[in-house]
């Protein structure tokens, strides 16, 4: 054993794990001006917690990790097409949101219960359901299918769109119309549509978790066919004159940019889908309007291509152009578990002169909605 | 405190090693205990009062025990006592929660009505560094170790650091003249660094990659039979990488520091029975159990069928020793049973098993080890058995179970796996690598040191396997 390169080794070493905290140390006084983080530790209590957030904010705020990260990142794609435990890399430049597999994947049959312990989606949805009866509103439960469900061909050579896969939330749906919930049933018709005309435009984008335009279209249409026969045309107001128009929208997919993945551009380009943008009688895109009938919760699902690009051409105003009239609605990015019935509960006037509420969340939400399925009480 | 944290590796380590070479040798030990006890204490600070109670009944237990004039009687109540109050702290903290599941489910069986169920945090390493405590006991008892001198001796051998929290097992009487002297070379320190860097590089890069594929297949509802199979073995790696990569890093913190702790991991995927296996997994748990239960139980004094047994019994409570639970019961009780069997019959000469090839054996003996880990992975035992029927195609494969096989069997996770079986079927280990540094392998080791840095940043902080033992 060489005695210089046994020194030049100790020492690469030490210069390696002292040089980090001292760089790190010199980069918060001298330019971030603040006082050295690592002496927070000395600053509180040193209980479990305190302890537990002091290391995480040092981690967090470390400067090498930042400039490791990516770069990691963009090794482990460029040598292995691998997206970290957010996201698998499927073939012909799909790719899928880890926690959409997992909900499919793994056992939610056997409890059809959230993460969140002692919160059971099913009776929190038809409490929910309940307080809206005594207020004169029906609601409406729709799962949305999350990508794997409808489009697992790329993940593996062999599978094929099947309502097999989405058998937790089906069961779960037959669980809600057990306990008197309506529920709306968007699998069937998508997987039948995704089985029987391939040839027709996708309706879920490669490389984000959504749904193209196409998607959001035939969801609206099919849905607006439940909602009229649940309401009643008459009852659908105010009446207006929305048309649609056609767009080509570029978007950037969803699922690299949560796996952080440096330069995702180069490896999951923006992907071109066709958008039904919904304008009214003047030609302005589609609004909302609290004198509606109809209020809609959701999440991203009702967001896409509604207030982002190129707007007014989402869930809710394409379902506004299919039943001729205006919605209202509140929507939270992966927050139609619990988030939206929160804020629901702090504008509780926007329930005036409501007839119908459809509920639609992602299907994973059932096991890992964000703040988990509290019940919410809808009091004035 | 994990080792594979920013806050061990660029502070924590960092302060160690530069108090630790300023000052003078006889402030060391000191410095290393104060430092154990910060590191213990970062994960829940109470419990460091329960490994300093301890240290303390042991440490005087012992000195009554080796006192002069001690008369017999006394030394062998003071060893009842002492490995009495460790056993009771293990089972206390460790087989509490158990203890009142199997009442409560007696209770329903006698239809009687089940009670509430304390609930017990378990101190982390507390299976180990009793398991230090009492061998030390012992060791003074029977003559085998010297009395540690000093308290602060005594301390710092339970607490140090490196291997406090998932071993290896050290004994004292292996390390007691570390106390007093120890060798601190660049050698030393350098064949240290690269335990270290390859044990961080096994757990970050290759246990904590199997482990996505484990974790994946063992939560699948209902993968078919190839995607159960590549979960197991994926969990083989995971659990072999993890832990012998925590193995690595205490052998080279410890070198770091002067101490030379033994070996805990030797190729052990490339036994060739079950036999073999033990003497290169966990080998100072499997000498630990040899020397403090197998031998006082009778070993094989008492004819083959004895020892048999004896073996069988020493490996259930090895079992269970890994965790309150009857899957590590069962995973002990099967390894029991192979080990007995192999005594008894299959290393007989001319039995059939020596006339089978090498790679047979080895392969045989895989498969074997990798079907007890499936009880030690399971969450249960419902899931064993629909794990164990999985594999051997008796489950039913449902098609949203080709999803998670869409998703282990991806690119990324093919070559990882690729990667692992060539490190785990190559002889030289990282204990061999590190018996001689170069410059070939400081040309590769820092750039993997690197790697591996960058891999745990991207990474959500996990712990060792063993930590939960």
């Amino acid at each position: 054993m060489s005695r210089a390169c046994c020194k030049t080794f100790a020492f690469i070493f030490l210069g390696i794990i002292f040089a980090v905290p001292l760089f790190q140390g010199v980069w918060e006084k001298a330019v971030e001006g603040e006082s050295l983080r690592v002496l927070g530790v000395f600053r509180k209590v040193p209980s479990e917690a305190n302890l537990r957030s002091f290391e995480k904010e040092l981690e967090e705020s470390c400067k090498v990790a930042d400039w490791l990260r990516p770069a990691y990142r963009q090794l482990r794609w460029l040598l292995m097409r691998d997206l970290g435990d957010k996201a698998v890399a499927a073939a012909d430049g799909w790719a899928y949101y880890g926690p959409n597999i997992r909900y499919l994947g793994e056992g939610y049959f056997k409890t059809l219960k959230s993460e969140n312990p002692g919160e059971d989606p099913a009776a929190t949805i038809a409490d929910f359901a309940a307080q809206l009866r005594r207020r004169g509103i029906v609601l409406l439960v729709v799962p949305v299918p999350s990508k794997p469900s409808i489009a697992p061909e790329h993940l593996r050579r062999g599978l094929v769109p099947s309502l097999d896969l989405s058998v937790h939330t089906r069961r779960f749906m037959d669980e809600l119309r057990g306990q008197g919930v309506d529920v709306f049933d968007l699998f069937t018709p998508l997987v039948r549509e995704q089985r029987e005309h391939p040839d027709r435009p996708r309706l879920y984008l490669a490389a984000d978790t959504h749904w193209t335009g196409d998607g959001v279209r035939l969801a609206a249409t099919l849905l607006a066919e439940r909602v009229r026969a649940m309401v009643g045309a008459d009852e659908i107001l105010p009446r207006r004159n929305f048309r649609r128009e056609t767009v080509t929208v570029s978007r950037r997919p969803d699922i690299p940019r949560m796996s952080r993945l440096p330069g995702e551009a180069g490896a999951f380009p923006p992907e071109k889908t066709t958008a039904y943008r919904v304008l009214d009688e003047e030609g302005e895109p589609y609004a909302d309007s609290d004198e509606s009938r109809i209020l809609l919760l959701g999440d991203s699902f009702s967001r896409i291509y509604q207030t982002d690009e190129p707007e007014a051409a989402g869930l809710i105003a394409n379902l506004a152009y299919e039943l001729q009239t205006p919605l209202a609605s509140i929507v939270n990015d992966g927050g139609a578990s619990t988030l939206v019935r929160q804020e629901l509960a702090r504008n509780l006037e926007i329930l005036q002169d409501k007839r119908i509420v459809i509920w639609a969340f992602a299907e994973r939400d059932l096991r890992f909605g964000m703040k988990g399925w509290a019940k919410i009480a809808l009091d004035e | 405190m994990v080792f594979t944290s920013n806050i061990f590796i660029f502070y924590f380590l960092p302060l160690v090693l530069l108090l630790y070479y300023a000052l003078p040798f006889r402030y060391r030990n000191a410095l290393l205990t104060l430092a154990a006890y910060v590191f213990y204490g970062w994960h829940k600070p109470w419990f460091v009062i329960l490994m300093m109670y301890s240290t303390v009944c042991d440490y005087y237990a012992a000195r009554i025990i080796a006192a002069p004039g001690s008369s017999r009687r006394l030394r062998k109540g003071t060893l009842a006592v002492a490995v009495i109050n460790n056993l009771l702290l293990l089972g206390y903290f460790k087989y509490g929660v158990f203890a009142q599941e199997n009442a409560n489910a007696l209770l329903h069986l006698l239809g009687q009505q089940g009670f509430h169920i304390m609930q017990i945090t378990l101190p982390i390493g507390i299976s180990f560094y009793t398991f230090q405590t009492i061998s030390y006991t012992v060791d003074v008892y029977r003559g085998t170790a010297p009395p540690a001198r000093r308290l602060s001796d005594f301390t710092c051998f339970v607490a140090l650091f490196p291997h406090l929290i998932a071993g290896p097992i050290v004994r004292y009487n292996t390390i007691a003249d570390q106390f007093g002297h120890r060798q601190h070379t660049y050698e030393r320190f350098a064949s240290g660094v690269v335990l270290f860097i390859l044990g961080f590089g096994k757990k970050i890069l290759l246990a904590n990659a199997m482990g996505r594929i484990a974790d994946a297949v063992f939560a699948a509802a209902s993968p078919d039979a190839l995607t159960a199979w590549w979960g197991l073995a994926a969990y083989a790696g995971q659990i072999y990488f993890d832990f012998s990569g925590y193995s690595d890093i205490a052998v080279g913190l410890g070198r770091m520091v002067g101490f030379e702790i033994p070996r805990n991991f030797n190729s052990p995927y490339l036994s060739r029975s079950l036999t073999e296996f033990w003497q290169r997994w966990h080998m100072s748990l499997s000498s630990f159990l040899r020397d403090y239960l197998y031998f006082p139980l009778g070993g094989n004094r008492y004819g083959a069928r004895r020892s048999m047994i004896n073996l069988w019994l020493v490996m259930l409570i090895g079992g269970l020793w890994h965790g309150a639970s009857w899957k590590f019961v069962l995973w002990g009780a099967y390894h029991g049973l192979w080990l007995a069997l192999e005594r008894g019959f299959a290393k007989r000469d001319g039995g059939l098993w020596s006339f089978l090839p090498r790679p047979l054996q080895i392969v045989v003996t895989f498969a074997l080890v990798l079907l007890a880990w499936v009880p030690f992975r399971a969450e249960n035992w419902a899931a064993t058995v629909a794990y164990l029927r999985v594999l051997f195609g008796l489950g039913a494969a449902l098609p949203h179970g080709q999803l998670v096989r869409g998703e282990v069997f991806s690119l990324h996770h093919v070559m990882m796996m690729g990667i692992c079986t060539f490190v785990v079927t190559r002889k030289t280990q990282a204990w061999d690598l590190a018996r001689d540094v170069s410059w070939p392998k400081l040309a590769w080791l820092v750039p993997l040191f690197a790697l591996s840095l960058a891999a745990m940043y991207t990474q959500s902080l996990n712990p060792f396997l063993y930590f939960r033992f």
